[in-house]
């Protein structure tokens, strides 16, 4: 049953769907169906607006209207901490387009795990914002909390086309100032970009008070580097041009790119942000379950 | 060893190299275009990474040309051996079979005599030989030296040799070899000598020289010796004497040597009887010690007077029966008349050498070598010497003309007379008369004096015969304890100062020869031959009394004068020697001397049984035998048992003609040159052949090379072009590696424990 479960947490699964909505239920049904049937299943109480009081609970946490209503005691204050507002941040550059033997692209794998995380969220009476910035911030929705607002979300998803150079350490910085409360600031982006300008827009945004997890997506072939023998690279963002051999520079790359990961794992630790490491071919479990941890700690 | 091509035409292909080069140049493979976003990560080691490609290219490129290279060679058969680029290795070549057919190699092994043996692998090595070669079989029996007609001929060659009396070694033999190869220019040139690697083959001779001159050629020597050979071998014979008194013993030595294992086996002396039938005189048990000469002595006794020939014989056989026996002739007769001349008083001038050549014991028990009278010098003239065969003059003063006229015609009739130079010779003008330097072949200069006991007989050397009797002593002969403080310094007659060689070599035989030595580099003894006879000087006299405060030296007067004995018997024996050669080695020439002129032809029975005719040399009064080649007695007789004469010598087998012990390997290199190549089996033999002629193939060797070289070729390319894609995803996704999965590697985080409650 597990199995078949974690099969709609794979992407190339999940491509499979096309509906964008019916994606991201996918994707979290999964996720919580997995969870019952692990040993994390008490998040699913997350879920609840109101419990039953039971021994031991405090008296005066209990809904008083609920109770006239139903004559049942629920305790209520559970439902004010459940709210958090959430902001989507996908970085919609054209390396984000790319994939070289995967399923779903950087860009595609962002959409997909930000359109889950959006029906998480508002199915849990969390608002839920999205911001998708490539160079500057082109596009943006308010946080809300209505289920209306995952239609929304989702149509400004389907619409991303992945286009020119990314700046995101100055899309951070729009983002950083467009929030006015305390937010959950999901950031989407392969960070394939200068990383002390980032690192600094990143900090800034925790400086503000906000909570931020961020989703570092490579592509597989940019973690693994699969290719072999003579090949000539060329960047999509700046067409920059390079002849290598492949087989040779595997090595030095693999030890680049986890090297560059290692860094931005120990600056977001410092600064108390979340920073998960995620490939395309990975499961997307893992993104939700860092979302989940991180609004748990809040509170 | 040389690197060569047996089709080297095909080298030619070698030029396919350029087919690589060409190609990667013209067509250089354009790396596979790939769209990346982290180019980032790979610029930082660019640099080095396109460095390496580089090199990579040009290892391919290498690679590729090695590749076509090695091919190249190896279709063009490679091949190793020792005689360079010269000629084509199934071409004909000019070999030249060498044999040593000397005794020593009858010795058997494995039921097969060295020469069987030898024989055997020769025809083999026949069937090895390209068509129309051309091969010579030469031994050491000095037979023809040319090429045989065809191979086969060449094989019934080998089947005919035989062993017998070696006349020539064989570094000489090969030598004769080389220079027959040399009339064969323009093809390849061979040798293969067949040798037992003996001691009596090679000691004191190598073959270095000739195969360095002759480098063209390539030179194999086959090993056919024995290991394992069971064989009791008779050395050098030594007889206290070829001439004995009759009534007086003889003695005869000979030298052991065992191979194998140690035994016991006797030896037995026997005689020829007139039957032709050979008679034993004694037998001795004899130990043989493996490794360790040995000498065994026979003393014989009662020798009637005439020529007595007779051997020495291992009784049963062995595994070479050539070294089984060695011959002997002496003859016995009446002691010779000679005449001791010294100046008055005779009786005391005279008395040592009388006393040493006729010892009074003797004399009256008729055992005597001589029948010695003394006499006054003074009066020489006046005594008949009809019947004298020898003469011994004492501390002469200068003689007359006339006496030394007498002296030398006596001589030249086949004489001797032996002249012991003392203090009476006094004035050297006066002595050295033109007759007496004519007589003695030299004059005295003046009388070196050497006070003290530096100075005394110091032979260099024991061959002449006169020495050889003191070979038993060797160098114990305790010549320092006769001190010579007096003697003449003779100068041999000089040769002619000016004139060709055979001016030279007649004045040589003028003079007289020097036979040995003092310690101070003086003659001590001098030959001189005059005709048939010859003269002998010693420059010392033993003529003083012991008490004589004058006396030149002790030789006769000393402790225990026993070299003066056997000197004085020596010097008188040689010179009234006939000088028949009764003990030769077999192969040499035997000279026997008449005392008539008036026979014209004499017959020689050999050892076999044979008789051939002789002819006689009527002026010079001798017979010579020059077929001596097979060792045992030979019997020399003319004219009847009456009237005629009945002579005889003995023929043996050189030392070295039997001497079987192998040479250490440690000497190979010096015998037979560093590196020569040397087979001893038949495999052996046919894989040196090819090996020297066709040379190791290294064709496979060649294409492993060029394998590897394309495999190498497979690898580094498939690492550095991979297969070219469109770009598309492959089937297979790769899937993430265990463990990555988020689920299993996050920690569950705990409940707060309030929740935790709560829930409950």
């Amino acid at each position: 049953m597990v199995r078949a479960v974690e099969e709609y947490l794979k992407p190339e699964v999940v491509r499979q769907i096309a509906r964008l909505d019916l994606r991201a239920q996918f994707i979290v049904k999964g996720f919580l169906q997995g969870l019952h049937a692990s040993p994390y299943q008490g998040f699913s109480v997350e879920f609840s607006e109101h419990r039953k009081y039971s021994t031991g609970d405090d008296p005066k946490d209990i809904d008083w209207l609920v109770y006239a209503k139903t004559d049942k005691h629920y305790v209520k204050k559970f439902e004010a901490e459940t709210n958090i507002t959430g902001y989507l941040a996908i970085d919609a550059s054209a390396s984000m387009a790319y994939t070289y033997r995967q399923q779903l692209t950087k860009l595609d794998y962002s959409i997909s795990l930000a359109a889950a995380l959006c029906w998480l969220m508002v199915h849990q009476q969390d608002p839920c914002g999205l911001m998708v910035f490539d160079e500057k911030l082109h596009s943006s929705l308010p946080a809300r909390s209505k289920r209306s607002q995952i239609a929304q979300v989702l149509s400004v998803l389907s619409k991303v086309k992945p286009a020119g150079k990314t700046d995101i350490a100055r899309s951070l910085i729009q983002i950083a100032a467009m929030l006015r409360h305390r937010s959950l600031v999901m950031v989407f982006s392969d960070l394939l970009a200068d990383p002390d300008p980032i690192r600094d827009a990143l900090l800034r945004l925790r400086h503000r008070g906000h909570d931020v997890i961020l989703f570092h997506i490579l592509d597989e072939a940019e973690v693994k580097f699969p290719f072999q023998g003579m090949v000539e690279f060329t960047d999509p963002e700046s067409r920059d041009q390079l002849v290598i051999d492949a087989d040779g520079a595997r090595r030095g790359y693999v030890e680049a790119v986890t090297a560059f990961r290692e860094d931005y794992r120990r600056t977001c630790f410092h600064a108390g942000i979340d920073y998960v490491p995620l490939d395309t071919s990975m499961q997307f479990d893992r993104a939700l379950m860092e979302y989940l941890v991180s609004r748990r700690n809040r509170f | 060893m040389g690197l060569s091509f047996l089709t080297p035409l095909l080298l030619a292909g070698m030029a396919l190299v350029a087919v690589p080069l060409v190609l990667h140049l013209l067509m250089r493979r354009k790396p596979v275009p790939r769209e990346f976003p982290a180019l980032r990560f790979l610029r930082q080691r660019a640099v080095s990474n396109r460095r390496r490609l580089r090199l990579s290219h040009i290892l391919l490129l290498l690679l590729r040309m090695a590749g076509l290279a090695v091919l190249a060679m190896a279709l063009a058969r490679p091949t190793l051996r020792g005689a360079g680029w010269l000629a084509d290795g199934e071409g004909p070549v000019a070999a030249v079979v060498v044999f040593d057919t000397a005794p020593r190699m009858e010795l058997r092994q494995a039921n097969r005599t060295r020469l069987e043996q030898a024989a055997l692998l020769a025809k083999s090595l026949f069937t090895k030989l390209p068509p129309t070669s051309q091969v010579a079989v030469i031994d050491t029996a000095g037979g023809a030296v040319t090429f045989s007609p065809t191979v086969a001929a060449a094989s019934a060659r080998i089947d005919r040799l035989a062993i017998g009396t070696a006349l020539q070694t064989l570094p000489a033999a090969m030598a004769e070899g080389f220079r027959l190869l040399e009339t064969v220019p323009g093809v390849r040139h061979e040798m293969y000598v067949f040798t037992d690697c003996s001691r009596g083959a090679w000691d004191g001779r190598t073959a270095v020289d000739l195969v360095k001159a002759h480098a063209d050629a390539a030179v194999l020597f086959v090993d056919v010796g024995a290991n394992a050979a069971q064989n009791f071998s008779l050395g050098a014979i030594d007889l206290s004497g070829d001439q004995v008194a009759a009534g007086s013993a003889l003695s005869v030595s000979v030298e052991t040597h065992r191979s194998g294992s140690d035994a016991n086996r006797p030896l037995a002396v026997e005689l020829l009887a007139a039957d032709g039938r050979y008679a034993r005189r004694g037998v001795k048990p004899v130990s043989w010690k493996a490794g360790q000469p040995g000498q065994v002595e026979f003393e014989i006794v009662g020798l009637e007077p005439g020529v007595r020939q007779g051997r020495v014989v291992l009784e049963g056989s062995d595994d070479m029966e050539a070294d089984n026996a060695r011959y002997f002739t002496v003859e016995v007769g009446t002691p010779a008349k000679v005449l001791i001349a010294a100046p008055a008083p005779a009786e005391d001038n005279g008395r040592f050498l009388l006393q040493a050549i006729a010892p009074a014991a003797l004399r009256k028990a008729g055992k005597g070598r001589f029948d010695a009278a003394l006499v006054d010098l003074a009066k020489l003239d006046a005594i008949p010497w009809d019947g004298i065969a020898g003469m011994v003059i004492a501390d002469p003063p200068p003689l007359p003309p006339r006496t030394l006229d007498l002296l030398w015609q006596w001589v030249a009739g086949g004489r001797g007379l032996v002249v012991w130079l003392g203090p009476r010779a006094a004035d050297a003008q006066r002595f050295n008369s033109e007759a007496a330097q004519k007589l003695l072949g030299g004059r005295i200069m003046r009388v070196w004096r050497s006070p003290g006991e530096d100075n005394f007989l110091s032979p260099a050397s024991l061959d002449h015969p006169i020495l050889a009797p003191f070979r038993r002593v060797g160098d114990a002969v305790p010549w320092q304890d006769f001190p010579v403080e007096r003697l003449w310094e003779f100068q041999p007659t000089d040769p002619a100062p000016a004139g060709g060689a055979a001016a030279q070599a007649g004045a040589a035989a003028d003079s007289a020869v020097p036979i040995a030595s003092y310690r101070n580099g003086l003659p001590a003894i001098l030959e001189h031959r005059i005709g048939q006879g010859t003269v002998i000087t010693v420059t010392t006299p033993v003529s003083q009394a012991a008490g004589d405060p004058d006396a030149w030296n002790t030789l006769a007067t000393g402790f225990e004068p026993w070299p003066f004995v056997i000197l004085a018997n020596e010097t008188l024996l040689h010179a009234i020697d006939t000088a028949d050669d009764r003990n030769i080695l077999a192969g040499a020439q035997a000279v026997l001397h008449l005392d008539r002129r008036d026979m014209a032809t004499a017959t020689v029975s050999t050892p076999g049984g044979d008789d051939f005719p002789a002819a006689v040399d009527q002026r010079r009064a001798s017979i010579t035998v020059t077929t001596t080649q097979v060792p045992g007695n030979y019997r020399v007789r003319s004219g009847g048992a009456a009237a005629g004469f009945a002579k005889g010598f003995s023929a043996n087998l050189a030392p070295d003609a039997t001497d079987t012990r192998r040479l250490a390997e440690a000497t190979f290199p010096a015998v037979f040159g560093e590196g020569a190549r040397m087979a001893d089996t038949e495999a052996e033999l046919v894989r040196d052949v090819k090996l020297e002629r066709v040379g190791a193939e290294l064709s496979g060797w060649f294409i492993l090379l060029a394998a590897l070289a394309l495999a190498g070729d497979w690898i580094v390319a498939n690492r550095f072009y991979a297969p070219r894609d469109d770009g598309s995803p492959p089937a297979e996704a790769v899937a993430a590696p265990a463990g990555t999965s988020p689920l299993a590697s996050a920690v569950p985080p705990p409940l707060p424990a309030a929740r935790a409650g709560r829930r409950g």
